[in-house]
């Protein structure tokens, strides 16, 4: 399974291709471990671009 | 009256034992293969339970990253690689940044730090459990 962890500001500061689920709030799931996500901000179930 | 030859077949019916002979590390031939058979390593072809992979950014001094729970005392940690971009402090090249440690700190967190934060780092690691 593949999570992007985000921070308190819903920033994506790490994917992880993990052996079991985890459900933690700041954990979401994805489809691969796509590095692209890193530094972008999730809003909604949207990754965005972080505004600079 | 027993012979030889019954006594050496009475030998090697004991050593090798039946087919029903529960599994021991110190019983018979077939009891000693019931018990290997039923290792984890060799039901599932590999000493390796799980592999877990994972990059993160660093963009203070120290970060977590969750992993499924694994037990620390039979799991490996890799540090694949960390990558950062250049910095000068004051004109001075600064290089701390680049230099990361990783700590398995508890069965579910990978823990990354630094000595210095003047630029993001990015980190890739490998948690391999085995059995």
């Amino acid at each position: 399974m593949y999570y992007a962890q985000i921070d308190k500001n819903s920033i994506c500061y790490a994917v992880t291709q993990t052996a079991g689920a985890i459900e933690q709030s700041d954990m979401i799931e994805i489809a691969s471990l796509d590095e692209s996500l890193l530094g972008k901000k999730r809003v909604g179930d949207i990754w965005e671009e972080p505004s600079e | 009256m027993f012979g030889l030859p019954e006594a050496l077949m009475s030998f090697t019916r004991r050593q090798v034992g039946l087919r029903t002979d529960a599994a021991s590390a110190t019983g018979s031939l077939h009891a000693k293969v019931a018990y290997i058979a039923e290792k984890d390593i060799v039901k599932n072809g590999s000493a390796i339970k799980s592999i877990q992979r994972g990059t993160l950014v660093l963009s203070g001094l120290s970060a977590t990253a969750s992993i499924s729970e694994v037990n620390v005392n039979k799991t490996m940690l890799n540090l694949v690689g960390a990558s950062s971009k250049s910095k000068s402090v004051s004109g001075t090249p600064a290089t701390g940044h680049h230099f990361v440690r990783l700590v398995l700190t508890s069965g579910t967190t990978v823990s990354a730090t630094r000595e210095a934060s003047d630029a993001d780092a990015t980190v890739s690691y490998e948690v391999i459990e085995f059995y």
